[in-house]
């Protein structure tokens, strides 16, 4: 009886492993999200050749709000292009998203798009992919070794020094700012904070930053900090979040702790909805647009490079601008807000 | 008594082999669907992809595995691997040290941090789980403190070379594993050290009565602990270039499960190097296939989770022998 059980046991176990690859392998390679299953596009392949492309898009999470539209953007324009896109997550894990540029070379992809966590943890992975011929392009966060194709990035210093202009315009060049600096060690985070610092000393030497901590660009983590800032400094006069997603974090701490928004210039970087939307509610005083159109433009510029052997432009470019209440429309995710 | 087992010994049949070696059957069985549904598994490319990754987990799970024997818990690990990462970083960088040099302190630094958790444990009697999940945020906290919560950048090409070169197409990293296991299997099973580690983790107070020091054996098992686990944060450090103060974080749930899944008892005196070598392969081969089947995330969560449980279940068939 008790080798028929462990029989029983065993066939059962068996059956279920094979349910769970069934069941996994069945579900349609659903890559972001936030979207519809992505359509086995390599039929219609645009490709010359007859022969499809497929490109490797490693990101760095798929969490942050950002990103996924990022994502998105970037899935869509693999779509349009006729081009497989395969997404590998890397959990905010340096060590993951290593192993994910491995995994890409060993799959054969044509060509890989990254956002690196930081601007050194990728350096031996692009050597390799270099190594096994296959270009990458950087987008977002740019790699400091290793060699890239292209680079789709915008200009964070520029974003750091416009928040720094706008609150010293809006503080009358005096007052006290509260920092909630993004991801240690990534491009975003060093750049919008030398730029914002920069300014700062250069030409409002009457605005202080009181406190200054990393919310590695998340919600709850913004919250918690701002929350500790809130024991900390208790009075101060503006907050400055290295993205949205902290803010949302911060402001919801603020209103808890009963902060009348009216008298704080608050303001970050992003765009997403729900800053937005905070805009139009009157809560956030500014965001400076992100552009999610990187995602996007990294693929093309690949695409082109794997079509055409070469690209227009390495480095490109794309700016930020400053939203506030009266320009809310301008937003990349202006049409979310409609819906 | 002894009939008994005479009896038992005589008997190879189809279920005991399988109570045997139960996680190996699952092993291969999962394998083997990947073959089928995965195009790129069998590419010697992805395999070999497949070792590198779980080296690190791997080397780790060789240290926990002697703690884990032995009845103990090592909740400290991610944490010692990304101070033995920084700390070579840091001194490489920011001190000149030579790479050497600055290796060997940082394993000395590593022993040490398993030698205290070990000292506390076996002194005060207070459980392994919670003294090393103190050291486990002490440690994460020096790492903080000594880098200011950014990378530690400008590593040497040699660095990168330990982690990241290969010898005739075979990465570094599996050599590094290969040794692991084997000093370890050594050690645990052909010595008396290995011995006294069952037997501490069988009988605690039976083993100390036979004249056993078992606070050695214990503080030994924590200082191997933490030394495969710097040694895995080294390796680490050297595959991303950087000295990395938040590495590794949940890596000791890694290893852990690596080893559990092996046959390793969580309440001691059972398991086996091999095992925790076949645990830690299985969980990379299930995340890789799901990775080459395109598999989103989050069903990859599901799907690891539920195979960790069904591929415990069975293994505890042979518990009921």
């Amino acid at each position: 009886m008790k080798n028929l059980k462990k029989i029983v046991v065993m066939v059962l176990a068996v059956a279920m492993i094979a349910a769970l690859f069934a069941g996994c392998t069945a579900a349609p390679q659903e890559s972001a999200p936030a979207e519809q299953p992505a359509e086995a596009a390599s039929s219609e392949a645009a490709a010359p050749e007859g022969e499809t492309y497929t490109i490797g898009f490693v990101v760095m999470n798929t969490t942050m709000t950002w990103m996924q539209y990022a994502i998105a953007g970037a899935q869509k324009a693999a779509e349009d292009a006729g081009v497989e896109f395969k997404l590998y997550d890397s959990e905010n894990d340096v060590a993951k998203q290593t192993a994910n540029i491995e995994d890409a070379i060993a799959a054969g992809v044509d060509g890989i798009v990254t956002n690196p966590l930081n601007v050194d943890s990728l350096t031996p992975a692009l050597i390799a992919a270099a190594d096994a011929g296959i270009p990458v392009v950087t987008f977002d966060r740019r790699a400091d070794g290793g060699k890239t194709i292209a680079h789709i990035g915008s200009d964070d210093v520029a974003t750091g020094r416009l928040a720094a202009e706008y609150i010293a315009e809006k503080l009358g060049g005096k007052g006290t700012v509260i920092e909630l600096v993004g991801q240690t060690g990534a491009s975003p985070t060093i750049d919008r904070g030398n730029g914002f610092h920069s300014v700062l000393e250069e030409k409002y030497p009457d605005i202080k930053v009181v406190y200054s901590q990393t919310g590695d660009f998340m919600r709850e983590k913004g919250m918690s900090v701002m929350e500790d800032a809130i024991t900390t400094i208790g009075e101060f006069d503006a907050v400055f979040a290295h993205n949205d997603d902290m803010m949302m974090g911060a402001l919801q701490a603020m209103d808890e702790a009963g902060y009348d928004q009216d008298k704080i210039v608050t303001m970050s970087i992003d765009g997403i909805p729900d800053a937005l939307r905070s805009l139009q509610a009157g809560k956030l005083d500014a965001t400076a647009q992100f552009p999610v159109a990187l995602g996007k433009v990294g693929v093309e510029t690949l695409i082109e490079y794997l079509k055409t052997g070469a690209v227009a432009n390495n480095a490109v470019v794309i700016d930020s601008w400053l939203i506030t209440k009266d320009n809310v429309d301008t937003g990349d995710f202006y049409p979310e807000l409609s819906k | 008594m002894i009939a008994q087992d005479e009896t038992k010994r005589g008997k190879v049949t189809a279920s005991s082999l399988f109570g045997k070696y139960g996680i190996l059957f699952v092993f291969i069985i999962v394998c083997v669907l990947l073959a089928i549904t995965a195009p790129n598994f069998v590419k010697p490319a992805n395999l070999l992809n497949v070792f590198k990754q779980v080296s690190l987990v791997g080397i780790m799970a060789t240290g926990m595995t002697f703690v884990i024997i032995a009845a103990d818990i090592d909740l400290s690990v991610g944490s010692v691997a990304a101070l033995a990462g920084v700390l070579t970083a840091g001194f490489e960088v920011n001190m000149g040290m030579p790479l050497a040099l600055a290796i060997i302190i940082a394993l000395a630094i590593s022993v040490g941090i398993g030698a205290s958790m070990g000292l506390i444990i076996t002194k005060t009697k207070v459980h392994a789980f919670v003294v090393s999940l103190g050291m486990m945020t002490i440690v994460r906290g020096i790492c903080f403190l000594l880098t200011n919560g950014y990378p530690i950048s400008g590593v040497s090409e040699s660095f990168v070379k330990i982690g990241g070169g290969n010898v005739a197409g075979v990465p570094n990293l599996v050599f590094y594993l290969a040794a692991a296991i084997i000093i370890g299997y050594i050690v645990l099973t052909k010595t008396p050290f290995g011995r006294n580690v069952y037997a501490v983790g069988g009988n605690l107070t039976a083993t100390r009565l036979a004249g056993i020091n078992v606070d050695k054996v214990r503080i030994t098992n924590f200082m191997i602990s933490s030394f495969c686990a710097a040694m895995a944060g080294i390796l680490l450090a050297s595959r991303v270039s950087s000295g990395q103060p938040v590495a590794s974080q949940g890596a000791e749930l890694d290893a852990i499960a690596a080893v559990v899944i092996g046959g390793t008892s969580m309440y001691g005196g059972r398991g086996s190097m091999l095992g925790t070598l076949v645990g830690a392969l299985f969980l990379g081969v299930i995340q890789n296939g799901l990775n080459l089947l395109q598999v989103s995330p989050y069903y990859q969560q599901i799907f690891t989770g539920s195979l960790i449980i069904i591929a415990v279940i069975i293994d505890s068939i042979k518990k009921e022998d």
